[in-house]
């Protein structure tokens, strides 16, 4: 958008001359001035749906003995429908509310949630793990088309956080107590959810990478790639850290190591497809980059990684995966800024400054502590992380206006 | 692809999906057997999670040395209850198996804990939900004198249709509720 200081430099350049930039100035003012009062509205008006459709839930729940099972089901297809009904209009039929219109359907999206979860409840369906993940299942496959039908962002991410959601359900319901060698192992649990997890988001990760086959889907692509990325990145951070070996240690209350053949084949079942996917996205992504490229190996590699850690766990080997996990982390990041940098994609500096901070902060603690005296302890790092920010925040604004200089550059 | 069609296809999607889970419970409800059976008590720790009561039956903890035939059963397998509907009125497993029993009213669980003797079924019939700050009537019974009445239908699918308390439905509308 131009600004002021634009204007004041094409005048002064003699670009334009002072009537229109009188004139251009006062339609900035006012475009800035109905976009933000545009936003203010879009934000009132979705916040009121989401109240009303909360509302509408708990209309039914509230009043459970009150209503038919007949009309409890009205009520929640009508908001449900309603919501939908509503967005469409106003987003694409007369197209005079675009924003408010996809903040209802994406209203619509959670609604068919919250009725799912109510319908189950009007049967008295177990409230179990078990039950939980067909529910999950059936929110996640009636939402899928959404995000492919309308190219929604924000229904995609909720499509992602169901998707983990699920995974760990059915991974937990169809593999606890089942042959394990510590039937209800903590230690178990706790190893097996840490790889599920790094395997799901390297999955989610890959199938964002196919999306890059259609200039259409590609943003929904990045945001199945970013919430891959995340979780998977979470976890590798989590593994890089001795806190987390000490608590998988303890919580093996002296039981045995070594997986069971059911945890065994489900992992087999989670993990060949996203080894396959990852791959698939190697050799045929739409996007041939050498960012593309090394990205895919990074997904391949922390796979690897967590398969590893997997079938060779042991007080033996912690050590050994505690320093590849720390590489691969410290990797991940670096790789992340490259990224952020050649693609003058603020949003991935800024998530890699956030994990690097977090990372220096803990490796901080755990190889320092201990060793300085506590007020020296504090104070050296203190210094370090505001000695720290300052370089970092320079660096960002330095990187935020090269890439808003040359973004102008492309599209002036 | 233009985005009117768009909107209906997804909305006929939806109430197929929603309409097909509605169904499918709504066949048991309707097309099944009604069945009595008689809950047990629970650990009163366990009995509530938020506004739902946890039940649990004769029939959710099974004995297999007490069954014909060597059968063994692993966790996540399905078992069949063969249901007989006694004097009494109430229903309780003659049998179980890992075949679908025929021309037999039964009911279909699935292991949840397996061990060497013994392995605990869940039938989907084990919450209740109730209106919210009532459900003290169930607790201070304890699970004791309440009575399930299930829809069983010919695919053994289960849904808890009513609860009773000393053969009574329980009417949750003339139920004054407790605040917490």
């Amino acid at each position: 958008m131009i600004d002021q200081k634009q204007i004041q430099e094409w005048l002064q350049s003699g670009t334009i001359d002072q009537k229109q930039a009188t004139k251009m100035l006062s339609d900035a003012t006012q475009t800035k001035k109905e976009e933000s009062s545009g936003k203010f509205v879009t934000s009132i008006v979705s916040l009121g749906s989401v109240l009303f459709g909360i509302g509408a839930v708990l209309f039914v729940a509230l009043n459970w003995d009150g209503i038919s099972d007949f009309f409890k089901i009205i009520i929640l297809l009508g908001v449900t429908f309603g919501s939908y009904y509503l967005g469409y209009v106003l987003a694409y039929q007369k197209q005079n509310y675009p924003k408010v219109g996809a903040a209802l359907i994406f209203l619509g999206a959670l609604l068919f949630g919250a009725s799912t979860f109510l319908i189950a409840q009007i049967y008295n369906m177990n409230s179990s793990p078990r039950s939980m993940y067909i529910l999950l299942g059936i929110w996640l496959v009636g939402i899928l088309p959404l995000v492919y039908g309308f190219l929604s962002k924000a229904i995609a991410a909720l499509a992602s956080v169901l998707f983990f959601a699920f995974i760990f359900l059915v991974f937990t319901v169809e593999t606890t107590g089942a042959n394990s060698i510590n039937e209800y192992s903590d230690y178990n649990f706790l190893l097996n959810t840490l790889v599920v997890g790094i395997v799901s988001g390297v999955m989610l990760f890959s199938i964002g990478g196919f999306h890059y086959t259609s200039e259409k889907l590609k943003e929904v692509g990045r945001i199945y790639r970013l919430a891959g990325l995340q979780v998977s990145l979470f976890i590798v951070f989590l593994l890089s850290m001795k806190f987390l070996y000490d608590i998988l240690e303890y919580s093996r209350y002296g039981g045995e190591y070594g997986v069971s053949e059911t945890v065994t084949v489900w992992v087999a079942v989670l993990g060949i497809p996203a080894f396959l996917l990852s791959v698939a996205n190697l050799f045929f992504s739409a996007v041939k980059t050498k960012t593309v490229f090394a990205e895919n190996i990074a997904a391949i590699l922390i796979l690897a990684l967590a398969l590893l850690l997997f079938f060779f766990s042991g007080l033996k080997t912690f050590m050994m995966f505690r320093v590849l996990f720390t590489a691969a982390f410290a990797g991940i990041i670096l790789m992340m800024l490259f990224i952020g940098y050649q693609n003058m994609d603020m949003t991935v500096v800024n998530k890699a400054s956030f994990w690097a901070t977090l990372f220096i902060v803990v490796k901080y603690f755990e190889w320092f502590w201990g060793t300085f005296n506590p007020y020296l302890f504090f104070m050296v790092g203190g210094i370090i992380l505001i000695m720290g920010g300052i370089a970092l925040e320079k660096k960002r604004k330095e990187l935020k206006a090269r890439f808003t200089a040359a973004n102008m550059g492309h599209h002036g | 692809m233009d985005k009117k069609k768009i909107f209906i296809g997804l909305g006929i999607f939806w109430l197929v999906i929603l309409g097909g889970f509605i169904g499918f419970k709504e066949f048991t409800v309707k097309t099944g057997q009604e069945v009595l059976f008689k809950t047990i008590p629970v650990d009163p720790r366990d009995l509530f999670r938020g506004d739902y009561v946890i039940l649990r039956y004769e029939m959710s903890s099974v004995d297999l040395s007490k069954l014909s035939g060597a059968l063994m059963f692993l966790v996540n397998d399905t078992i069949y209850g063969e249901i007989e509907i006694g004097k009494d009125g109430y229903g309780s497993i003659v049998n179980f198996s890992k075949e679908v029993p025929q021309d037999k009213l039964f009911i279909k669980g699935v292991i949840n804990r397996a061990g060497a003797n013994n392995v605990q079924v869940e039938y989907g019939i084990e919450s209740y939900f109730v209106p919210a700050g009532k459900g003290y009537v169930i607790e201070d019974r304890r699970g004791d004198g309440v009575d399930a009445k299930v829809s069983v239908d010919r695919f053994g699918n289960a849904v808890i249709k009513t609860l009773l308390i000393d053969e009574n439905e329980i009417d949750f509308k003339s139920i004054k509720a407790k605040n917490k």
